[in-house]
């Protein structure tokens, strides 16, 4: 037998696809891993607290500004802040999720189990997406309050919240990737938060760029599919799609990632 | 290490071949992807061609200076998983692109704003129809928006598609950047960044219609104009110390030319003493709270116009004026040809309603309003405003000929106080010899109409108020600028064509808390709520430290 073969013979053994009928069970127990998780470490509940102290206290000092000079409510001020508060939020929560597993040796052992890789990244996404949900859940009372006191628009709140939450689920998505990408959670932080910025900059940067450059630039920015639709009471289509296919990319190159350690 | 350029002695000899054609391959790949994103953003030709040229040079050269370790690359398991996982990545980034423009081609939103600031109202869609009706007259919006201000153009984009679908064609839009087209932003004579403009497709720039406020009703009476080449005059009459449409200061009416001008509206001012006559082309005449009498001679030149089927808007004064200087004086000229001519009166008195729940019994709200006439339909119970409002009485011994509607009617409690100096002083009381009141509510604004002179009706809206339509007035209840632009509407017969009522949008009402609930607020939302989170989570970390 020559070496190539061993090679080769080595490979098909690795590469070998895990039990399908693991999926779904596979899926679940990572997930509830994962969210378990957020939900025992004292560092998920510092960010939530961060992130609630945050936004309450621009949604109370907005609320005073507006009644002192008698303007009308604004029901997404919050969510602008709270999808700006993203860039760094997004790789704070998910920068360990797959470099911390590399490092410890766990993900090895995770890639041994009858588990999909898909599953894996899926896992661990949706958890932290469900973490940020349940943060987004608690800040439901400011348009509850809101509305106590004025008639803000209801059906710009319902867009902007559904705006703000598929935007987390791309940030996270961003977040994951980069944690897949490098065993040092700081350096999958860092590149997490680098991204965002870059993805944040896209339209502000787009009116200096060269002309052609510019619907590109626009095309790919993460904060203008929020703020041209979602943060004015308008559902796009065009822009659930970005973010859906944002998330959906960024997983599947996750992903590949991850399935990669099995063969290099 | 196979067989490479690296084996030739000298200088030659000591390069590291396979980094360097590693590396041409790693630069070949970045060079073919700025080819590809410049291809996706076409860009100009020479970029895509010199970057594609490139970038294949650069990939080949690790074949051409280091063929061996290219092949033994190539042969590995990682050249063919990683391969395989790059084609694979590729292909599904590429379907997700395929799909985003897809889906964006599609142009399918939702408008979830409570008034549905997005989505065209009837009256507009009425109006695109009749464009796509006539069809050889179509309309092109012109946008001129910077780069600084991408933000606002989005928003006028978000309905400019709206006006684009609806007009099958026949209503297009562009945007031009002034900053980059200078010269075709001078044609149009742009007045600043972010003003829209509506013309048919083969006029000059020149004849477009400024708009500027890009809002649905901006929009659409700027298409109405375009395709209705009339024009409406209207004449404020001036000399009695009335208000007048260009004083911007809380008496003055500025808000009516600020509304009706960006719609093809005129106005100009009339001094009935110097114009031999009412101009021809006269849509209206306003007379906005006269506090000086009417001679002989202007009364005489206005009943004329009204012979001609002239049309006249009245808003009286508060009763506060000299019995001498009251243009509605019993037997002053003015109050003469209304009550000779039209049967009506204008009382000196002022309306007291216990009823009225605008804070002041001086200050009336109608309880009841014509729901069918053209001047109150617009109202769709909306509250109005009136501030000291005088009564208007419908004569019995009126002269036959001239209609005389009640349009808004106080509660039946109201009265005419007619001491006036009790009422400065707060003791004032219901006085049957001298305080009219009426079973049905005193009438607090009249449509009267006239067909029995001239070829064409003369109409007169007679209000007891003129307060209400002032610039710090019209706008504290939705119903006093919807009278008003009822007013115009039913008296000029056109304004309908081209004014969409303003939308009443609730949420643009400002926000009212009390101190006491600022605070509580603030408390909720910045203690309470997150330092309950962190007492939650010091909880959780303790346990597990326990354990």
């Amino acid at each position: 037998m020559t070496d190539e073969t061993l090679v080769s013979e080595k490979t098909e053994e690795v590469t070998e696809a895990p039990p399908r009928q693991g999926r779904p069970n596979g899926l679940w127990a990572i997930f509830k891993k994962e969210l378990g998780h957020y939900f025992t470490s004292p560092i998920a509940y510092f960010v939530a607290f961060a992130t609630l102290l945050l936004t309450g206290l621009i949604f109370s000092n907005d609320l005073r500004s507006r009644v002192l000079y008698q303007a009308p409510p604004d029901g997404t001020v919050v969510l602008q802040t709270l999808v700006f508060l993203m860039i760094f939020l997004a790789p704070l929560l998910t920068m360990r999720l797959l470099a911390e597993e590399t490092r410890e040796g766990t993900l090895e052992l995770l890639l041994t189990m009858p588990v999909r890789d898909g599953d894996i990244v899926l896992g661990k996404f949706l958890g932290a997406w469900a973490y940020f949900t349940i943060i987004m859940v608690v800040m439901l009372v400011y348009p509850f309050i809101l509305a106590s006191v004025s008639s803000p628009d209801q059906g710009v709140i319902i867009t902007a919240y559904i705006g703000a939450w598929l935007f987390s689920g791309a940030a996270l998505a961003i977040g994951l990737l980069f944690s897949a990408v490098t065993e040092n959670q700081i350096v999958a932080g860092f590149l997490g938060v680098a991204a965002m910025v870059v993805l944040w900059l896209a339209e502000i940067l787009a009116p200096m760029a060269p002309p052609e450059l510019r619907p590109f630039l626009r095309e790919i920015s993460i904060e203008g599919h929020f703020s041209s639709s979602f943060a004015r009471g308008v559902i796009d289509l065009t822009d659930v799609a970005y973010y859906v296919f944002m998330m959906a990319g960024a997983l599947f190159i996750t992903t590949r990632i991850v399935e990669s350690r099995r063969w290099r | 290490m196979g067989k490479s350029m690296g084996s030739e002695g000298g200088f030659l000899g000591s390069v590291d071949w396979r980094s360097v054609g590693r590396t041409g391959a790693a630069v070949g790949l970045a060079l073919l992807f700025v080819a590809f994103v410049s291809m996706a953003v076409q860009a100009d030709a020479p970029v895509i061609i010199v970057s594609l040229v490139l970038g294949v040079i650069g990939i080949a050269l690790w074949p051409m200076l280091a063929l061996s370790d290219f092949t033994e690359w190539m042969q590995g398991r990682q050249a063919r998983y990683g391969g395989n996982t790059a084609l694979v990545t590729v292909a599904f980034i590429g379907i997700l692109v395929v799909g985003y423009v897809l889906i964006d081609r599609a142009s399918l939103t939702w408008d979830l704003t409570a008034t549905g600031k997005y989505t065209l109202s009837d009256e507009s869609r009425e109006v695109i129809e009749n464009v796509v009706v006539d069809g050889g007259n179509p309309i092109h919006i012109v946008g001129f928006y910077s780069s600084q201000r991408y933000r606002q153009r989005e928003n006028v984009e978000l309905l400019l598609k709206r006006y684009e679908e609806a007009g099958q064609g026949l209503i297009t839009y562009e945007f031009i950047d002034p900053d980059e087209e200078p010269t075709v932003a001078n044609l149009y004579g742009m007045e600043y960044d972010g003003m829209v403009y509506v013309q048919r497709r083969d006029a000059d720039p020149e004849d477009a219609i400024p708009v500027r406020n890009p809002d649905e009703q901006g929009i659409t009476s700027a298409i109405l104009q375009v395709t209705i080449p009339e024009t409406f005059m209207v004449y404020f009459v001036t000399n009695h110390g009335e208000a007048r449409y260009e004083q911007t200061g809380n008496d003055g009416m500025s808000w009516m030319s600020d509304l009706l001008g960006s719609m093809g509206v005129q106005f100009e001012e009339l001094n009935l003493l110097a114009a031999p006559e009412v101009p021809e082309d006269a849509s209206m005449l306003v007379i906005a709270g006269p506090r000086l009498p009417f001679t002989p001679e202007e009364v005489a030149k206005l009943e004329a116009y009204l012979d001609n089927g002239g049309r006249l808007l009245i808003m009286t004064p508060d009763p506060w004026i000299n019995e001498d200087d009251d243009p509605f004086a019993p037997d002053s000229p003015l109050e003469e040809m209304l009550e000779e001519r039209f049967g009506v009166r204008v009382r000196r008195d002022l309306i007291i309603d216990g009823k009225s729940n605008a804070g002041d019994p001086s200050w009336p709200v109608p309880v009841r309003s014509s729901s069918t006439h053209g001047v109150t339909r617009q109202l769709m119970g909306a509250p109005v405003v009136f501030f000291f409002s005088r009564s208007i009485e419908r004569m019995d011994d009126a002269p036959a000929g001239p209609v005389r509607l009640g349009l808004l009617f106080t509660s039946p409690d109201a009265w005419g106080e007619t001491d006036l100096e009790a009422l400065l002083s707060g003791e004032y009381q219901y006085d049957e010899r001298h305080d009219a009141r009426e079973d049905n509510g005193l009438q607090m604004a009249m449509a009267i109409e006239d067909s029995t002179v001239g070829e064409r009706a003369a109409r007169i809206v007679l209000v007891g108020d003129a307060d209400f339509a002032t610039n710090e007035h019209y706008d504290v209840v939705p119903g006093n600028w919807r009278f008003i632009l009822g007013a115009f509407d039913w008296l000029t017969e056109f304004v309908e064509s081209v004014t969409l009522p303003p939308t009443f949008d609730e949420s643009e009402q400002p926000i009212f808390a009390t101190s006491q609930q600022q605070n509580i607020i603030q408390w909720v939302t910045m203690i309470i709520i997150p330092f309950s989170t962190l007492a939650i989570g010091a909880v959780v970390w303790w346990n597990r430290r326990r354990r």
